[in-house]
Order: C-alpha cells, then structure tokens, then sequence
C-alpha cells in the first residue's frame, strides 16, 4: 500500500492517549452524530497525523488512494494540475472537513492536499471506515453529512455571478465556518494568498484586490494586509444574496 | 501636545551604553549573507498577495560627497569628479527596472527618499532626467498622492537650486546643518555660514516646502554649552519644522576620518551632558515637541500630530508617518524591508556595478525575521513611536499569552520602574516617563535578543553608538 509515500509519519502519537472524545472538532468531523459510549470505535481507526509545515504535502494527485483526511488544526488547500501545469485551487479547509473524498471513484487521489502553514490531519483508512459506518447507522450518516458539505454546491452557483459577489460569498463562507469553530466571524486572518483566493474564485488576482478595495472603501469590511474586519454582516449577505 | 524629556544625569550615567539605533530590528549587525537575491524576490512575492497590496516607499542612495567631514560614519565615496553621478543613476534606473516586474502591477510608490552622501551633489538638471526616467520604469504615485523627500548639504546647493528641487516635487527637505558655530565647522572640515541656511530656508518655504527637518549633532569636538546655545538660538530663529539632534559617536577605530579629529578637543562627560540637557531645554522653551529618540518637531509638523495620533513609525530615514510599509532600496549599500525581510545591497561602488552590469540585483546581504523577531519588531516599534506601551494588545494577533512569553523581560522592565525610566507597569503595561524618553534605547534593548547575544563581541558593540 502506498500510504506511508503519501503521508508523512500517520502513526498514532506515542503515549498520546489518542481519542477522538478529547478533539475540540469532533462536532463537526466523521463522528459528529455518533453517540459518545460508541467513540472507541472510531479511535481505533483515526490516526492522528504528523504536524506539517507551510507548504507540506498531505497527499498528490495521483497518489494511490486508500484513505481520507479529516483536518485536525490549521488550513489545508486543496489543488489540482492540468497537463500544461496549470493550477485550479479546488478548497480551502479548515478543522473537521474531510479531504481526498475525490480518490474513491479511480482508487487514486484526483487532487494534491498541502498545509498552509502549520497544520494536521487525521487519517481513516478508507476500508475500514466503511466497514465501521455499515455496523454504526450514527457514523453513515455523519459521513453522509460531510460528504454532502463537500460537494459545495453554493460554491458551483457563485461562479456564475459578478466577481464581486464572488468576493462577499468567499468572505461570509469562511467567516461562517470559522465561527462554527469557535472563532470571531467578523475578524480573522485569511491564511491563503490572495492569488489563491483568484483562482479558487475563478478572477483574476487585480480583480480580487479591486473588489476588497471597493468593499473597504464603502466601509463594509477594514483590510491590513492579510487581517479582515467584516464590518457589517448583513450588508454583505445583502451583496452576496446567494 | 507631548512633554519634553527629561535628563536625569545620575540614570544617564547608569545607563549610558552603546546599543542599536533601531532604524530596524534587528539591527544591519545581524544581516547575514545566506539572505540574498532569492530570499529577497520570494519577499517581494509574498508582500504582492496582501489582500489589497499596498504602496511602497522607495529609498535612492546617492552615496558621493564633495568633501570629508571628519565626524561621518555614513557609506559614502569623497571625490570632486561631479561626472561619476551619470554612470551611477544610469545603474540606479537598470536596478529599478529590474525590480518592477517583480511588482503586483496594482502597487505604486508613495513614498521616495534620496539620501546619502550627498544627494545634491547631482545638479538639478541631472536629477530631473533621472526623476523623469526613474519614472519611466517605476509606478511612482502622480502629485497629491506622493510624498518626496531629499536630503541636502547647504553648502552644495544656491537659492536657486532649492527652487528648481521643489518645482521637482521635493516638498520635503531635510539639511544638513549639524552646528553654525565657525570653530566647531573647522574642527569636523564642513564650513557653512549660518546666513546661507537661513537664506536656502527662506526659498525653500517660498518655493512651497512644506517640511523643512535640519539636522544637528551634539558632541562635537570644540563644542560648548555656551556656543551650542548660541547655534540653537539662531537655528530656532530660522523655525524649521523637524530637528534632529543627534550623539556624535567617536568610533576611529571604525571611521578613518574620525581620527582626524583629537579626542582632547571632544567635550566629555558632563559637558556632553550639559549639551544635550540644554539643548533640549532651549528646543523646549521655542516651543518645539519632543517625537522620540533624537527628534522634534514643531506642533504644527505632520510628525508631531502623527504622534499625538498614534500613527508614528520608525524606520530607517528615522521617523515618518504610518502605515509601516514595505520599502524598496536601490543603489549601493541601500536596504530594502520587504515583508519579513531586510536585504542590503553590497556596499561598494566596483561590486555595485558589477552586480548590476551582470544583470542580477545587488543585495550581498540580508535577514529573514522569524516570528519571535516579528513580534519584537512590533514592540520595540511601539516603544520608539509611544508613550504607553500595551504588549498584549501589541501581540494579540500572533495568538501568544504576552504575559508569560515575556516573563523575563517583565522582570527586567520592573527594574527599569524602580529607577524611573517607566511608571505604572502592569499587566503587561507601561508608559514611558520624562526621564525613559532618552533613554528609549535602553527600554527597547530589553526586547532585543539580537544585541543582548553579543554584549561579549567588543566589534558588534562598538557598531552601536552611545545611548547619549
């Protein structure tokens, strides 16, 4: 099996009493629904990953699949490359999401996961994971959630709108999903580059600035450098309106 | 309105040692050579994806002078040959066009500072051509949105020339002036009548300057209380907007020229003392404002409102007005601060060329900040810029518990409170006094894990000057 190419050092942490009850995300992650008496199930499945680095691969494109990810701390990007070496950015993804559900229809990982900044993953062997969801009704259903939440179907419908919806819908995405982790919507820091943030939106770079420009000058939002302020929430819902 | 500093003679003996100037943190001393051309254009990189990128500053060195004044510790190069200015703007602008690509093509340059050497020993003819080219090849920001400065030796420049730098864009000037008494003058090799400096003043507020900075040094050799005031009395007469009073640091070891003045001839001890406390009393009295280390300013100066507002920085021209931005340096010996970086370019003139001719940029070397540097970069910041000092507010976004980070450095803060340079230190809180006003040197240092490393290396200290 491929796995240990893949990922660096997915060994459970030595005397680390490693379980899942004791993760702040658990609410959010692959055993979300499942009842607390049952968790040992999981724990022996999870293997909390090493501690990566900006820049650190979790898993490329093409790698051979056998597992998913659920980020534990920190930021993943998600990418993929074209034949002339083009990048399409797919997904940034913060503690809970999943990662590398693209890899079960061609048993190979169809995109590249790497850590923007210090950041880690849990590991589910893929087998084993179904094989637990098919004796745990909870843990199918929690799986069934998240994979639905991946699939991001807001994220397909704003591409066909102005840039600068695009821009506010991107915003209040990842100022919800912060705040369902415990974190301040209205200020934060965005972890990734602002070209990043282009090719995710599918606009140019000029264009991202020009619209986080236009927002702070109208007041909604107060930029330095890479710290945000949303100023007023329902305003830009009010922009967004997706 | 901020309150003059005060001198209390017993802590300043206490506490004069030498240490870094903090134009930057760390200082040039730990500059190294494994940050280079790469470490500099992966910088550049990283500061273009600000979500909105921002404008820059943009540093020009002009490293010729005419003559020698023997106090000088600048990099610079003493010649009469007016001609080798030409070949050196050429490469300048070759430097420049080499850097503007590398940049998000929504940044422009606001801010532009010559300084040197001797920025005026290019005439004005020339330095207009090489504005107008530089413009060419830089996104220099158009009238209204800029702010150009330059530095000036009064003995090189006529009314004229004042007026033709202003109509130039130059609102800002900053002269060299460092003492008008005519002994002082022939001691250091610098002779400028004092009729002169009120004359180029003069044109350069009818020429519509609108920041007039005079720079001054104390410590001088053939200085004395008496004289400097005399100095001081028609410096005031002339009003300039900024002063900057600087220590002279007597190194010869390091400067040659510094050993053409006698150490007999230097005032010692209480007489440097009595300089500075006089000094400050004067400038006081006329009415001046104190912004921190050397400088002052008149209430109505930009720098001095800045401070009252909290928008001041520091940085290598000394203070300016906030944001902190990123900042380009070209010529030899320039720095560039960059993101987390600093890159320095090679310091002389034949490797200066040299880079350039080959086609690479000049940076020999430089220094990556880690975030530890980071977060005391933004201390000692405030330390130079503030009169209260809150570091868990400082360092609220780097995620730390300031209190613990910084335990050590608490301690050594509260001696600081027991001898008086700061009050009312509490949780992570302080302000400096009237007394740690000149001693803000010596409040930083306690946050620099740069210099405290090399207290033992007798080289690295003698690089710093005094802290008076």
């Amino acid at each position: 099996m491929g796995a240990k190419a893949v990922c660096k050092g997915c060994e459970p942490m030595r005397g680390f009493p490693y379980s899942c009850s004791l993760c702040g995300s658990i609410k959010l992650c692959i055993p979300s629904l499942m009842h607390p008496e049952k968790l040992h199930e999981i724990d022996t499945i999870a293997r909390f990953g090493a501690v990566l680095h900006e820049d650190d691969h979790l898993y490329r494109e093409g790698d051979p699949f056998s597992a998913v990810y659920a980020v534990r701390s920190g930021v993943f990007k998600t990418y993929t490359l074209s034949g002339d070496g083009m990048k399409r950015v797919l997904g940034f993804h913060l503690s809970g999401e999943l990662m590398g559900l693209d890899g079960i229809a061609s048993n190979r990982y169809f995109s590249c996961a790497i850590a923007l900044g210090t950041a880690t993953a849990c590991r589910f062997s893929f087998d084993a994971l179904l094989d637990s969801a098919r004796r745990f009704p909870d843990l199918q259903r929690s799986l069934m959630r998240l994979m639905s939440q991946e699939i991001n179907a807001s994220r397909r419908a704003v591409l066909e709108r102005p840039a600068k919806e695009r821009v506010v819908w991107f915003l209040l995405d990842f100022s919800r999903r912060l705040h369902e982790r415990g974190q301040s919507a209205t200020h934060f820091f965005l972890p990734m580059m602002r070209s990043d943030i282009a090719n995710y939106l599918n606009i140019t770079s000029e264009t991202v600035s020009r619209a986080f420009s236009r927002l702070q000058t109208e007041g909604l939002i107060g930029i330095k450098q890479k710290e945000l302020w949303l100023n007023d929430i329902p305003a830009l819902i009010h922009l967004s309106a997706v | 309105m901020t309150v003059m500093p005060n001198l209390d003679a017993d802590l300043v003996r206490r506490y004069d040692r030498r240490g870094p100037r903090y134009t930057s943190y760390p200082s040039a001393a730990s500059f190294n050579r494994a940050t280079g051309i790469e470490q500099f254009k992966a910088a550049i990189n990283r500061s273009n994806e600000d979500l909105i990128p921002s404008a820059l500053g943009l540093y020009i060195h002009i490293p010729f002078c005419h003559t020698l004044c023997y106090y000088c510790g600048c990099t610079k190069i003493v010649t009469t040959h007016t001609e080798k200015a030409g070949p050196y703007l050429e490469h300048v602008l070759e430097e420049g066009t080499r850097i503007a690509p590398l940049l998000d093509p929504s940044r422009t340059i606001r801010e532009l500072h010559l300084g040197g050497g001797t920025p005026s020993f290019v005439s004005p003819a020339a330095l207009a051509e090489f504005i107008k080219s530089l413009g060419q090849r830089l996104p220099l920001d158009r009238e209204g949105d800029r702010v150009w400065s330059i530095e000036i030796d009064p003995r090189s420049v006529t009314v004229d020339d004042i007026s033709a730098l202003a109509a130039m864009g130059f609102r800002r000037m900053s002269f060299g002036v460092q003492d008008l008494d005519p002994e002082v003058q022939a001691a250091v090799n610098r002779i400028l009548p004092a009729r002169h400096v009120s004359e180029l003043a003069r044109a350069a507020r009818t020429a519509g300057v609108n920041s007039i900075n005079f720079d001054l040094i104390y410590g001088l050799p053939r200085q004395s209380p008496p004289r400097f005031r005399h100095t001081l009395e028609q410096i005031i007469d002339i009003a300039p907007d900024r002063l900057a009073l600087y220590g002279y640091a007597h190194l010869p070891q390091l400067f040659k020229s510094q050993r053409m003045i006698p150490e007999a001839d230097l005032p010692q001890g209480g007489k440097r003392l009595a300089l500075i406390t006089s000094a400050i009393e004067q400038l006081g009295a006329a009415g001046y404002e104190y912004i921190g280390m050397d400088h002052f300013a008149l209430p109505g100066d930009e720098l001095a409102r800045a401070r009252c507002e909290g928008r001041l920085i520091r940085n290598f021209q000394g203070y300016a007005v906030g944001p902190y931005r990123d900042l380009l340096g070209l010529g030899m010996s320039a720095i560039s601060s960059i993101d987390d970086v600093y890159a320095q370019n090679t310091k002389t003139l034949t490797a200066y060329y040299q880079a350039i001719d080959s086609g690479y940029l000049a940076t020999e070397r430089g220094y990556r900040l880690s975030r530890d540097d980071l977060i005391r970069r933004s201390i000692i910041q405030a330390v130079m810029c503030q009169d209260e000092i809150d570091l868990v507010r400082i360092t609220e976004h780097y995620g730390i518990d300031a209190i613990r980070y910084f335990a050590a450095e608490l301690q050594a803060l509260s001696k600081l409170e027991t001898d008086g340079l700061i009050d009312d230190l509490l949780r992570g809180n302080f302000r400096i006094t009237r007394q740690g006003r000149l001693l803000l040197r010596v409040i930083a240092m306690v946050f620099d894990t740069h210099s405290i490393s090399r207290t033992n290396d007798k080289i690295v200290s003698a690089l710093h000057s005094r802290v008076i």
